[in-house]
């Protein structure tokens, strides 16, 4: 079984990143801090079979669930402005007027995703967690996350194939189309 | 979803760069804080040797330091002080109405009623059910409301399912008011909160079996899960006392009561 301090090693910066592409450096900061002192905490206690990833990541799952409205709120500002906040936190240099209609579709699609199946959609494709890992990461059965993930991108296909004419949700303001 | 919107899903953010040398190091400093918890839990798992229940109390004592303390005071950013959210604060909008309708049909002269629009994040431990959130609300009588809840659970229409009371006005003489409480949900766990009225940094806990669960105390509050079997937890009483502690480490307060 590896160590804490390798699987730190190997798994903290892409850990990282991904939550940075979730929910911004500020949030991420924290949220990596306590996914591995969480794991740190319960090391002598994982299954010396068990891969590390996926549980890491599950750790992980857990602590951004409580930050769904912050992400969806983000990814709507980003859809309805072309500012990414996530970006614009990043780096001021980066905080431009983004004029890519497809990404401000897809985040506004993103943004109406139930946050489970954000989840295993962004761990499919940001992490590249297989079904199995997913699976084992959210505590779901594999068919779960293999039906789940499906319809996902279902129904992202078709609000994309849409033109990009994605309803954008603001906050406290009557809806508004997008583009 | 075509492989052209996958790609621009897989492109979308990806600009964002991995964290550098400086922070790695830091947030492992971070991380691994908590050693001293965690050796201590350890420790007594070697030596004691003792049934399945103490086993999992040593065991989950090393996970569930409320993360105000197992991360060094960085996680306060992450829940300590965190307005409640709208699942939260319905659940104590429910409370005020339950304690109206009290009032309103001769139960009880006066009841707290807590100010919902003050209800925040105190602890959140992690117990093998995922989180465990204590929130809480200041009592228009004194002290605080508060609410506990597994993070993970569902709302209903009234708000979660949990545990809740208010502290007692005025506070008991032993300054310590606490309780233990399992439920069907959680067959597995058995939850331990308590509220000190003097100013503590600690609480150690004591089983009815002699061996102890030391938590700390964020803004007047502790809160613990004890593992364990259903007919184990749910067939009487496990804590025998509460004792808590100043930073110091000098005793400042005990309650060896029934929970309330």
């Amino acid at each position: 079984m590896a160590s804490f301090e390798d699987v730190f090693a190997a798994e903290f910066r892409p850990l990282y990143r991904y939550l940075r592409r979730r929910v911004g450096a500020a949030v991420a900061e924290d949220l990596a801090e306590a996914a591995f002192a969480t794991a740190f905490a319960s090391w002598e206690r994982l299954d010396p079979a068990r891969p590390a990833r996926p549980w890491l990541y599950g750790i992980a799952a857990n602590l951004l669930s409580r930050y769904w409205r912050e992400e969806r709120r983000m990814l709507r500002a980003y859809a309805r402005s072309g500012v990414d906040p996530v970006l614009g936190e990043e780096d001021e240099a980066v905080a431009r007027l983004d004029t890519d209609v497809d990404r401000r579709a897809l985040a506004a699609a993103l943004a109406e995703l139930r946050p489970r199946d954000r989840e295993i959609l962004l761990l499919h494709a940001w992490v590249e967690l297989s079904d199995s890992e997913i699976a084992a990461a959210l505590s779901l059965p594999v068919g779960t996350v293999k039906s789940r993930l499906h319809r996902t991108r279902e129904r992202l296909r078709n609000q994309l194939d849409s033109e990009g004419q994605v309803a954008v949700k603001p906050s406290n303001t009557p809806a508004e189309g997008q583009r | 979803m075509t492989g052209n919107d996958l790609q621009t899903l897989i492109d979308f953010r990806s600009e964002v760069e991995e964290p550098d040398e400086e922070t790695a190091k830091r947030i492992y400093a971070l991380a691994t804080a908590s050693t001293t918890w965690r050796s201590r839990g350890a420790e007594r798992l070697r030596r004691s040797g003792r049934s399945r229940l103490v086993l999992g109390v040593a065991a989950v004592a090393v996970v569930i330091v409320p993360t105000a303390i197992a991360f060094g005071g960085k996680l306060v950013d992450v829940f300590e002080g965190s307005p409640a959210p709208p699942e939260i604060s319905t659940t104590f909008t429910a409370l005020n109405r339950m304690a109206d309708s009290a009032i309103q049909q001769g139960i009880a002269s006066k009841m707290p009623h807590a100010d919902v629009s003050k209800a925040h994040g105190v602890i959140e431990i992690q117990t093998p059910d995922g989180p465990q959130d204590l929130w809480a609300a200041p009592s228009d009588q004194g002290g605080n409301c508060y609410f506990i809840d597994f993070a993970n659970d569902p709302p209903g229409p009234t708000g979660k399912n949990g545990f809740s009371g208010c502290d007692p006005s005025p506070p008991p003489a032993s300054n310590i008011n606490w309780g233990e409480v399992w439920g069907p949900a959680h067959p597995d766990l058995l939850t331990i909160w308590g509220t000190v009225f003097v100013d503590g940094a600690t609480v150690r806990v004591t089983l009815d079996n002699g061996s102890t669960l030391n938590l700390p105390v964020v803004e007047g509050l502790f809160l613990g899960s004890l593992t364990g079997s259903e007919d184990s937890l749910s067939s009487g009483e496990k804590v025998e006392k509460v004792t808590a502690f100043d930073a110091a480490g000098n005793q400042v307060a005990e309650d060896s009561t029934n929970p309330k």
